[in-house]
Order: structure tokens, then sequence, then C-alpha cells
């Protein structure tokens, strides 16, 4: 109630400031128009720096005491550093003698003796304008600097557009950390939160990575570039935010504002400030300053819901009274922001790289690669499940070409995991990875407004979070995405690294299937309506990388003519030989075995379609036949199949290959979905006679009566299982013949040379 | 010497001065130049200027030798501009002496802002002991007050008549007549009474309707102002803000019973204290229980006593009785108990023109609209030491265990609590002689357990005991409902509720929803004691072992039995489970049977329900159930299978459950918006896929 309150009682403020603004906004768009009209546009060349040396400049008011502490190591450390640094110190009208004692102490030391305390700002922009050299390091009184932490500053400048670099920066153990260096902000509900987020591994592997703003008390910066923005701006006089607003101006003209990670220093804070103002005096000032500082260059549709939200959310200890003084600055800010020229970054997108500095490298360094030592190339996997064996197909074809491909490159792992019981699986890809990354599935976010988003509830913003923070840590030469939907995050990658896709599935071919055994016939439209939505968001997906990998050459055909033709690849699925080997003992008579993961639709509706329409009419002929359906999760249909006495419905086993040696026919009756049967080939490498329909077979080297029966209608599927049944000899023949198949085709060995040879080729390429 | 005096200063001083001047300069000719108060067209028309100009009326050519302002008071702005204006040989200010000062127009000006003259003593005499305006010729005097306020304000308002004056006096009654003569009749001036009680309204009006400009209004305390649109807002806004004055005049004042006997003893000792009515005369209208009472105690003048349902012979006696008293005001306390509620019915609507009321801390107030808010301001004062009554009575209802009836009963013994309670117990009859035995015990009402009539009858009774206190004990177990709703619905001026615990716990209106939270969470349960669980399956399968397994960790629940809420086709899952008690299935769809379930379920003896609550939007009507199911205690696991005991305080950890990040409105939004995007979307898929399929075409 207090908040409404507050928020009617300055609603007219709010509305004059959006006017205002709005004026200013208007004027400077005439002005700049202006300026292009009479080609007055341009940024002044950015003369060479010479990194050789540096001025650095500490201002100081009655702090002879810090300064007695900070001066010795830092002459140590310009000492070590080597080079011809100077040290200017600023006296802003100090009374405690710190002239004197400068003079006398320390004679080296440049000293700019200011008859009043003109704060903090203006007291380095005369030190700034007083030093020689073409690096500034602007350093507090109460800074004691590390003894290297020249050099990753000076090193910083081999980057031209670089402003200003900052140091990290440390705390005494015994205080709380309340900077880091590593600045950046967020806007939330209208207003601009400023943090000092901890350091992460990318900023030690990437040496240095894009902040927000330099602090004044740690940073260098370059001095013409200093002195071009004229310096720190006077209106946040005596102190605070000063800095902020600088490094602001110097993004908006493209330059940019980094920190190293390497050079550290250590800060008593507010050791100075702490003496003049009381907290809650401090912490007012502070909020007026970050208000000013919002208000003076934030963009004016951003500043829209500032001025809507802010009024509900003052910040503590600084009520509405406090609020309207802060408009006492109000002309001078709007003044200055009149001033500025075109922005080069918008504010979303200088937030953006701050937080996330891969977008940041992506925009600034968009071919970086990573060395390829000894011809081993980075891989990053891209995984929608994590990729593993004895669950499901999709998992472990990923799995046996990643493990493959991993004895000849380094292969990184991302994937999405599902639940505690996956982590069991995690060991078998941490075994031939050299890193992974699993990151739970649960934060779907919304993609569009469109009814039916077929790759939504993989659109994760901790998965982006997750792989942003790897690829701001290290690069790679290709990126694997498995499954369709891991192509979301193509984005995230540079444009020097190569994207491939796999199409483990047609999606939208598999969603028309579905639509075609569908009698509904609303649900035949909503269907229908799904598969296009499918083909749309599948093939804006598909263009966006470099390669798409089909599993079969029936997948390939769907989509050519959606994508170039020399895009795609068709790499098969394979099943392994060796641990599928060839049995001809242990069958017993009159069993029929199905598998298949019940947590794929196509795999329900098969079985369903298999017991209710074929399974009684082989039960007529030959009553002692038993089905055993084995499979992981199988739902509630798959269980109420086991009420006939002659099904067995298994669940989840350890070990499927039991069930396939004691299989004599081994069926696949699917009606729906699309991609490659792996169940058909681990019955063909256990010697196994199949029976399936003919879209089960698709993209399958099969030769009806030779190596599998293929049936489409139920009576011909149940005669040619019976007719199996009853014929060992003929089961015999099937199964040797479809153990050649496979040791001849559909060797995981051979498959994963075709996609080693792919990487290889894409790689030179985009070399 | 023609002299212009301007009204750029308050009536009052204004006329005072004038009068100075007539002393000091009887040779001037005093004409005034007026703005617009009323009494000042009085005075122009008694006599005391010359002439008296309206600006209007001021001829362009007509020069004065002098113009007076008279104090340089603030405002006035532009009068004092148009009597600048004006062609006179010099202008002078006055200041409260009556001196002469020269005023240019700088002084003039700024004068606006800040007067520059300071009254005088002699003002301030003049203007308090002489009356300064009074009124002339002929003057209405409206009594539109009581003969008694008239009276007792004379000295102070007839210093506003002028004695030679001729007062026409205009009382209550035959209005429409008077107004008839008087009409006729010019009068210059008329005296109101505005004490600010209702009444009169008709007779207030006069003045107005007779169209007579001068009106003096008299307060209850004499004290006059002139009425005009200033004033009179200014005498309303003081009543709001104020009220009106305590005027000590009631003589005969008619008590109703509404309380039990202290308290209306104290309060007819209280209404004779020096600053209310120390010589009244005080007649208790009271129920026939406690009529011998009252007549005992000698504090009122007269008893009078009606029966619980007087005939509408004994209405009739009662009325004449009163009327033969002639109350001057009517009281009653109030102390926010539900008792007597006719006769506070009867205070309230009777059309006494004064009412007294006694809150509960025996404050007496006149009431009025603006103070009848406090009648609710004061919280019982039933465990203080009371005015008269050693001991209060507590009305105890027989809810719980004899061990926990015999525990909370010692409760409120405790001195702390209630100071030598008297307990009237309702029980079922078996427990009579238990009770009985018990110390402070009194009273015991029995009723059979299987007739419900029989409670009902003991109900009454103890209704009619008009108990203090009531008390009964909530352990959320599901019996003793009827005792329950007693204890809720029973008349009394306080309610002490035991929690299963015996924690006491005051039930106040005003702060019901901090007692309750109070009565439910001040002791949270120690899972490690309680046993039994509900468990509701909102994940997978092995999501839900683990977590039945985790429920078993030390800081949770050791022991536990488990009743399973789940799929049929799961059902094999839990049945394995050592410590699975029992099992509820569902199947999918609606069916009568799943409503069968939910009734076992429902009935299910269990002390804590327990669900894992990941975000994903799966089992979501289970997940309602978490919520709504009628247990105490609910345990919710993330999903890192943390366990977090739900209570108010972690509401913020449900807001991390949800599976999106956005907001209830827009997420109903973004479902809309979908349902109406999906002709459109269609519609623009077709087309894409036409062109796609064309350009394949061209490009194959």
């Amino acid at each position: 109630m207090m908040r409404l309150l507050k928020w009617i009682f300055l609603l007219p403020v709010q509305l004059l400031l959006v006017l205002l603004h709005g004026a200013v906004e208007a004027l400077r768009f005439l002005r700049l128009a202006f300026a292009i009209q009479t080609g007055n546009v341009g940024d002044q060349a950015a003369p060479p720096v010479d990194r050789a040396s540096c001025s650095v400049v500490i201002v100081s008011w009655n702090g002879r005491d810090l300064l007695e502490e900070s001066l010795p190591p830092l002459l140590r450390a310009l000492t070590r550093a080597g080079g011809s640094h100077e040290v200017v110190v600023v006296d802003n009208g100090s009374d405690d003698g710190t002239v004197e004692w400068l003079a006398q102490r320390y004679p080296q030391v440049r000293l700019v003796a200011l008859q009043d305390n003109l704060g903090f700002g203006e007291g380095n922009n005369r030190g700034v304008r007083a030093a020689s050299r073409d690096i500034v390091v602007l350093l507090n009184n109460d800074m004691i600097v590390a003894e290297d932490f020249l050099r990753p500053l000076l090193e910083a400048f081999e980057d031209p557009a670089l402003f200003a670099v900052s140091s990290q920066i440390e705390f005494p153990p015994e205080q709380r950390r309340e900077e880091t260096g590593n600045t950046r902000g967020r806007f939330r509900r209208g207003y601009f939160h400023l943090e000092h987020a901890p350091f992460r591994q990318a900023h030690y592997s990437r040496r240095r990575l894009p902040v927000l703003w330099a602090g004044g008390g740690a940073s260098a910066f370059n001095r013409s570039r200093f002195l071009q923005l004229g310096g720190f701006s006077s209106i946040f006089s005596p102190c605070y935010l000063e800095d902020t607003d600088l490094s602001y101006r110097a993004w908006r003209r493209g330059w940019t504002v980094q920190v190293a990670a390497q050079s550290r220093v250590l800060h008593k804070h507010r050791s100075t400030s702490a003496r003049r103002f009381p907290p809650q005096q401090l912490r007012a000032l502070i909020e007026e300053r970050k208000l000013w500082y919002l208000w003076k260059n934030f963009q004016f549709r951003r500043l829209l819901p500032h001025f809507l939200w802010y009024p509900i959310d003052l910040p503590e200890g600084f009520g509405m009274g406090r609020y309207i003084w802060s408009l006492r600055k109000l002309p001078a800010v709007l003044a200055l922001r009149l001033r500025e020229p075109r922005r080069a970054v918008d504010d979303a997108t200088l937030e953006d790289w701050t937080w996330h500095p891969v977008r940041f490298l992506n925009h600034f360094l968009p071919d970086r690669r990573p060395n390829a030592a000894g011809g081993r190339l980075k891989l990053l996997v891209v995984s929608a499940y994590l990729p593993h064996l004895g669950t499901h197909g999709g998992a472990g074809r990923v799995f046996q070409l990643m493990s493959r491909a991993a004895l000849r490159h380094e292969v990184t792992l991302i994937c999405f995991t599902e639940g505690r019981d996956e982590e069991r699986f995690l060991q078998q890809a941490r075994d031939c990875c050299r890193r992974v990354l699993g990151v739970p599935r649960n934060d779907c976010q919304p993609l569009s407004l469109f009814p039916y988003e077929p790759f939504e509830e993989f659109n994760s913003r901790a998965f982006r979070n997750a792989l942003a923070d790897l690829l701001a840590e290290e690069d790679f030469h290709i990126a694997h995405f498995e499954w369709t939907q891991m192509a979301l995050y193509r984005d995230l990658l540079p444009s020097g690294a190569v994207k491939i896709l796999t199409e483990i599935e047609v999606n939208y071919a598999a969603h028309q299937t579905l639509v075609k055994v569908e009698r509904n016939w609303l649900r035949k439209i909503r269907g229908y309506y799904n598969s296009l939505q499918t083909l749309y968001r599948e093939v804006e997906l598909c263009r966006l990388v470099d390669r798409v990998v089909c599993v079969t050459n029936q997948d390939r055909g769907y989509l050519e003519g959606f994508v170039e033709p020399d895009r795609l690849t068709v790499i098969n699925t394979g099943v392994d030989p060796d641990e599928f080997r060839y049995e001809e003992q242990g069958v017993e008579p009159d069993t029929i075995v199905f598998v298949g993961a019940f947590r794929h639709s196509p795999n329900v509706d098969a079985m369903v379609y298999f017991c209710n329409d074929i399974f009684p009419l082989i039960l007529r002929e030959r009553p002692q036949t038993r089905l055993y359906i084995v499979g992981s999760s199988p739902t509630r249909e798959i269980l109420e199949l086991a009420t006939n006495p002659r099904i067995t419905v298994t669940g989840f086993v350890h070990d499927i290959r039991t069930y396939y040696r004691i299989a004599q026919v081994v069926v696949v009756p699917l009606r729906t979905g699309v991609g490659i049967r792996g169940k058909i080939l681990e019955g063909w490498a256990v010697g196994r006679a199949t029976v399936a329909t003919p879209l089960a077979c698709q993209g399958l080297r099969t030769c009806h009566g030779e190596n599998i029966v293929i049936a489409d209608e139920p009576e011909r599927f149940a005669m040619w299982t019976l007719a199996l049944l009853g014929n060992p000899d003929f089961c015999r023949r099937l199964g040797e013949a479809g153990r050649q198949t496979v040791e001849r085709h559909y060797d995981w060995n051979s498959l994963a040379d075709q996609v080693c040879s792919l990487y290889q080729e894409l790689a030179q390429e985009n070399e | 010497m023609r002299v212009l005096l301007v009204e750029c200063a308050t009536p009052r001083p204004l006329l005072y001065l004038a009068r100075e001047l007539r002393k000091q300069h009887p040779q001037w000719r005093l004409e005034l130049l007026r703005g617009g108060s009323a009494a000042s067209k009085v005075e122009a028309a008694a006599g005391l200027f010359d002439r008296c100009w309206a600006l209007t009326e001021i001829p362009a050519d007509r020069e004065w030798d002098l113009i007076l302002f008279p104090l340089l008071s603030r405002g006035f702005v532009q009068i004092k501009l148009a009597a600048w204006r004006i062609p006179a040989k010099q202008r002078k200010s006055i200041d409260f002496s009556g001196r002469l000062h020269d005023c240019g127009l700088r002084r003039l000006l700024t004068s606006v802002l800040r007067p520059p003259y300071a009254p005088g003593d002699e003002f301030v005499k003049g203007e308090v002991d002489e009356a300064a305006g009074q009124l002339r010729g002929r003057v209405l005097l409206v009594k539109s007050a009581s003969d008694e306020t008239v009276e007792r304000t004379r000295p102070r308002w007839t210093r506003r008549l002028d004695p030679q004056a001729e007062v026409h006096v205009l009382e209550y009654g035959a209005l429409f007549s008077q107004w008839r003569i008087l009409r006729r009749v010019q009068f210059s001036g008329a005296l109101l009474f505005v004490d600010g009680r209702p009444g009169y309204f008709r007779l207030k009006l006069f003045p107005w309707l007779l169209g007579i400009d001068a009106v003096i209004a008299v307060d209850e305390i004499g004290a006059t102002f002139e009425v005009n649109r200033s004033s009179l807002a200014r005498h309303i806004f003081h009543r709001i803000r104020d009220g009106r004055a305590p005027v000590r005049e009631g003589r005969r004042i008619l008590f109703l019973q509404t309380e039990t006997p202290p308290y209306m003893l104290e309060a007819a000792r209280r209404i004779r204290s020096p600053h209310l009515y120390p010589r009244a005369e005080t007649l208790l209208l009271c129920s026939e229980r406690y009529y011998e009472r009252f007549s005992k105690a000698g504090e009122f003048s007269r008893v009078l006593s009606a029966p619980a349902r007087p005939s509408i012979f004994e209405l009739w006696r009662i009325r004449r009785l009163i009327r033969a008293f002639d109350p001057d005001l009517i009281c009653c306390v109030y102390s926010r108990r539900p008792i007597f509620r006719k006769a506070k019915a009867y205070f309230l609507l009777s059309g006494f023109r004064k009412k007294l009321a006694f809150n509960s801390a025996l404050d007496c107030f006149d009431l009025t609209i603006r103070t009848i808010g406090e009648l609710g301001r004061w919280e019982p004062l039933l465990f203080e030491s009371h005015p008269e009554e050693a001991g209060c009575r507590v009305a105890w209802i027989h809810s719980g265990t004899m061990t926990e009836c015999r525990r909370a009963l010692e409760t409120i013994r405790n001195p702390e609590v209630a100071i030598r309670p008297a307990f009237t117990v309702l029980c079922p009859q078996e427990l009579e002689e238990a009770y009985a035995e018990m110390e402070g015990v009194e009273q015991v009402l029995t009723y059979q357990s299987s007739q419900g009539f029989s409670f009902l009858q003991a109900a009454r009774k103890l209704a009619r005991e008009n108990p203090e206190v009531v008390s009964a004990l909530f352990t959320r177990r599901r019996k003793f409902l009827p005792q329950k709703l007693l204890f809720l619905l029973l008349p009394g001026a306080a309610r002490l509720a035991f929690n299963r615990h015996l924690d006491c716990f005051i039930l106040r209106r005003r702060k019901i929803g901090k007692t309750i939270r109070l009565f439910l969470e001040s002791t949270p349960i120690h899972l490690r004691e309680v046993q039994r669980f509900l468990f509701l399956e909102t994940e997978g399968p092995e999501f839900c072992r683990q977590l039945l397994d985790s429920l078993h960790h030390a800081k949770i629940a050791p022991k536990p039995l488990i009743t399973v809420y789940c799929n049929e086709s799961r059902r094999q899952l839990f049945e394995s489970r050592p410590d699975v008690e029992r099992i509820v299935p569902y199947n999918s769809g609606f069916s009568l049977q799943n409503l069968l379930g939910l009734k076992k379920l429902l009935d299910a003896d269990v002390e804590v329900v327990a669900a894992a609550l990941t975000g994903r939007p799966t089992f979501r009507f289970q997940k309602l159930l978490f919520f709504l199911y009628p247990v105490r205690h609910r345990l919710a696991f993330n999903e890192h299978l943390h366990c977090h005991y739900l209570e108010s305080s972690s509401a913020g950890f449900l807001r991390n459950l949800r599976d999106s990040p956005e907001s209830l409105p827009l997420s109903l939004g973004r479902a809309i918006l979908k349902g109406a995007l999906f002709l459109p979307r269609f519609l623009y898929l077709l087309v894409w896929l036409a062109l796609a399929k064309r350009k394949r075409a061209r490009g194959g």
C-alpha cells in the first residue's frame, strides 16, 4: 500500500522525467542527423600506445597513513616491471602533511598539490592531465598492489579497441569481498543493478574478458581516449559512479573495457570515503549517482520501465525526499545526455556481453580457433540426451560414435540429464571424453507464441548458461549437435567453428506417420499442423549448421529440397558385432521377442498393434507361443498387455542379449516413426529371424526372404511369423544372412571412420 | 474631511478601529469601502460609518482627503490594490492603537505576505471583554438548542446584542406559521445556537429563509462567530476534529443493563465522578435476574427490571415508567461481549439526543459518529484485576481426552492466565464425576453422547450462564466437531483455545489471522515422532523410490509408515517396500473407482503428506492434492531430493518450483495468444510449405 502511495505521489515527477528525456532524445536525434548531413560523424583515430611504460596516478585526501602503506609495494612493483614508469600523487587539499611528507620521503614521486578537495573524479582528471605516458593506471590510495600487477595491464593494450583494463581486486581475508573487478549489470524491473561477480575459470583461460566498467581505483586507461572523453564527469563529484559512467561512455563509442584476472590488488575498502560520510549518507550518495548514471546514459526505451517501476522499488535508505532531491542535477544530466554521440553498442548487448562473455568473444573474435595439437581436433558434442549404452538406441548410437571419435580427437560432451538414475551412465561418457558436463533438464522456456513448439522443452536457460561458460573457457574446431533441437544453441558458437547436426530422426516425417494412422479428423488436423510446425522449425535449424547428418537415405530424402543437398550426409546407425555375437544355440521354440524403449511412442504403438491385431492370429494356430516385450519405461498400455498369460513384459533389463538369444523370431511391427531401427540390426547380429513392417525396414539393406521377412497387413505378418515359427531351418537361414549384412555394412568401426572423415574434411574446409 | 476606511482587516479589529477613529477624530466624515463581511454591513447600517461603499459603487471622479488602510492585515490583495487606485490626497495606514502611518505602495504590497502591526493590549482587552460586534436594531434570537444551553451561555451571547436591540425569540414549534408571520418583519441580524447536537435543523435554517444577512452563531460554550462561508467551514472542521465540548448538563440518566453487575455498578460509580455528572439521578433498566443485586448495591437511584421476553403490556409499562422519569440522556456499557444484544440495539436506535457509552475499560464518552470507533478500541480486561468481582467465569467445553482436558484446566488456573477462575464445564454425562472433583469447577453441565438434542440443551444452558471466557481444546483430530463449533458460537468476552501441545492462545477477532498462524505454527512438529505419512506419486518410479528412501533419513522420519497414492500400473513398485503400509491406487481418467479411492485417501489417518515438486508439468492433480489434503504437515522434495517443510514462511520455495520463470498472468496470456494464433499460423505454414515445395520442385 505504501508503495502504491509512493508511486501515486511520484507520478507527476516521473511524467516530467519522461517528458524531459523524450524532449532531449528528440533534440539529440536532430543533432545527430544534422551531424550526419554535415559529415561531422566519426571517431578520431586512436594514436598508437606505448606499452613499455605507464603513469600511475593516485589521488589522496588526508591519506598519508594509507600512502605510507601503499606506496612501497607500488614502487617495488614498478621497479620489477621495468621501463620508465612514473608515479603521480594528486593531493586533494590534505591537511595531514601529506605534501611535505611525500616531498621528503619520496622525491621521485611527482606531486600535484591542490588547494581544495576537488573530489575523486576531478582529482584523477588533474592527475591524468599531468601524466606524461600513454597508459595511465589509476589507483586508490588504499590499494596494495601485487608485485606483478602491472604486466597483465600493459599487455592488454595490444588490443587496439581497448579503452581500459581493470585489475582483480582482493580484500583482506577477514573482510567480505565487496569488489572483485569483474563488474556487470542487469536491468531488471526498471533498475540497473550493478554488481561485482566472482571470477570464473574463463577469466583465467582467456586472460581478459569484458566488464561493464573499470573501477577508478585499480585500472589502466588509454590516456588519450580518457582525455578525449573528458575524463570523469563532474556531476558525480565528490565520488562514486564516475568510473562506471566513463566506462559506459567508452563502450558506447565502441571501445572495450576488460578485466585482467592475473593482475591483482588488495583493497582496504572505502577507507577514505568512510572518513568523510556516515554509512547512511554514503548509501544515499551512491543511489542518487546511480540514478544520474541511468538518466544520463541509458537508451530512452529502457528508461521508460525505469520511470514506471522505480518509485515502487525505492531502495532502502533512499526515500522519496532523497529521490526528489536527486533531481537537482537533472538539468546537468540532460545537458550531458544531449551531447553524447551515436552509440556503437546498445544497452542490451552490453549487458549481454558482461554476463555472457562468449557473446563478446563471438563479436570481436568470431574466427577464433584452437590449436590442433598433433592433428587432434577439439570436438564439442552437444547432446539432448546422455550418450550411453543400454537404454535407448539414439543415446547408444551417439555413444558408440563419440567413444570411437574420442580415440582420435579430444571430445568434450555437454548434454541434458534426466534425474539421478542417469548419473550411473555418466561414467561411461567420462571414460572416453576429456570433459563431460551434464545439465538437468527442468527449466524449459517458451520459444514463441505459436501453438506447439516441438523443441521448446529443450530450450533451457541453465543449459545455455552452461554452454556459454564452456565456450568462454575454451574454443573448439567442431561442434556436433546430436538431435535436431540442440541446434537451438548454435548461436553461442563462434562463426569460426564448424557446426554439424545429426538428425537422429527427421521429426516432421515422424509426425506425418502419426497423422497417417490417426482416425479422429480433429486430431488429424492438429497432427498435420504439428508436423508443419515441426518441419518449419527443423528446416530453420538445419539451415543454420554447416552439415546435416542423416541416419538413412530415406531421411535424407525428407530433407532434400528444404536443405541444400551438398550439406546433407548419410551415416547409418550400426551395431557392435562383437557385443552381439552370433549364437545358434539357446533358441526357445515358439518364442517371439520385441525389443524397444517405450519412451519412444512408435514402439508403444507397435506393440499395442501387434498384441491386438497380430498375436491373437498367431495364438490361434500355435497356442503355445510366448511373446517377450523387452524395454525400459513400459507405459500403462504396455503393462496392461501382460494380462495375457502368453505375454511377458520385462521392463528394463540389464542385458537384452539374453532375450535375443532365446528368441526364435524377432518382430518389428512399427507403423509410425522414421529413422533407423537398431532392433533389426541387433536381431541380425545375434542371428535371429526377423519379421518387420516395410516402414521399419526403411533405410536398411533388406531383402525380403533373404535376410528378413517384410509384412505389412496383420494377416500377412501373422502368416509369416507362423511360417518362421514352424520352420527352424528357414529361421537359421535368415539369421545367417542377417549376420552377414551386419558385418558387411553396419559395423560401428566403419561408421566411426565415416564420422571422423567428415570431421577432418570439414575442419580442412574451415581452415 | 472625507476619510475612506478600506476594509482590509477582519471585521472585529476593523470595527474596533472605526470606533477608535470616531473617538479620536469626531469631525471626520468616515466612510467605509466594504469588502464582503456581514458585520461591516451591520455596522454600516447601525450608523458607525457615514456611508458604506462597495467597490463597484465608487464614482470615477470622486476624490477623498484621506484613504486609511487599517492594520494592513495579511491578504486582502484585491481590495488593497483597488483602494490604491482611488484618487486621494493622502494614504495612510493605522495600527492597533489608532496611530496613523504613511503608507506607500511597497508597504501595501509587502503587507500581503507580512502584516506590519501586532495587536496591542488595549485591543485584546477591548475585543475580549467588550463585545466588539453587536447586533443592533431588530434581532431574531433563534433558540436552536436546549433551554439549558441557552440559559447557561446567556452571559456570553448577550454581549453580542446591543442593549437597545429589539429581540424577537423564535422557539421550536409551529414553524410554518411562525415563518409566515416573521417573513414580513425586517431583521437586521440573527443569533443562532449551534451546540453540536442533532436536532433543530429546520429552526437553524430560519435566518436564511428570512433573508437575514448578519447571523451570529453561538456554540455550546457560548463562543460566538459571524456566520459566513469561511467561518462556517472552520466551525465544521473543528467540530469534526475536536467534537463537541463536554457539557455536563444531564440530570436524569437512564442506564441500560448491557453488562454483568460489576461493570454496571462500576459505570454507575464513575458517572457520578466530579467531572461527569456528580448530581445525576440514575435509572437502571436491568434483567429480572439481577434486579436484587442492583437494588442492594444502591449505586442507582432507581432500578427497573424487565423480563427476558416481555409481553406487550410489560413493554408498555416500562415505556410509561421511563417517560415518567423523563431522562436527559441514556447510557450503557459496551465491553464487546456478545451479550445483552437487544439492550445494546435499543441503545443505538433510541432517539435520545445524547448518548453516553462506556467501553470495556470503562472509559466514558459521548457516542457520536466520530467517537463510535472508541467502542471497539479497547481489548477486554478480563484477565486483569476486576473492579469488584474476584474471579472470572470460564466455560470449559470438553473436546479432548480427559488427560488433555485436565492439563488444560490446570493451565487456565495459572494466575498469569486467569485469576481464580470459576469453571462451568460442558461434558458428556459419563465424565461428570471426573470434572466435579477438579479444583475450581463450580458447575458441570452434561449431555448424553448419543443424543444431539441433549447436547443442544446443555449448550443452551451454558450460553445462559454468560461466561466471560470460553475455552476448548483443538487437537486436529476429527472429533468433537459440535463442541468446537459451540466454542466459536458461544458468547464470551474472550476465547481461550488450546492446541494439541496444550499451548494456550487467546483468539482475538482483530488479530485472528495472526493468532491462527501462531496456533498452527507455534510448535512445529518433530517429524521424528511422526509415523504415518501419505506419499503422493508426482514423479517417475525411480525418483519416487529414492524419495521414499530419503524419508528414512534420521532427520526426517526414521520409521515411517507410508500410505501411497499411485497409479494402478505402478502399484507393484511400491508393494514390495516394507515401509509401505497401504496403497490407494487410481486409474487414468475419471471413474467412480477413482472417486472412491480419493474418499479412502481422505479417510486415511496420516499426519504428514509428502510429495516431490520438481517443477515438471506432470501429475498436476496429485500436486494440487498435495496442497489441499487436510493435514497439517507437508513435506516437499525438490529435484535434488532436498526436503522442505512447507509453511507460510517457505512459500518462496514454491515459486522456485514452477516449471516456467514466467508469472501466472504471463503464462495465461501466452496460452490464450497461442490459441488465437493457431489458425493464422496454420495458414502461414501452408503457404510456406507450398512455396518451399515449389522451390524444391524447381531446384530438383
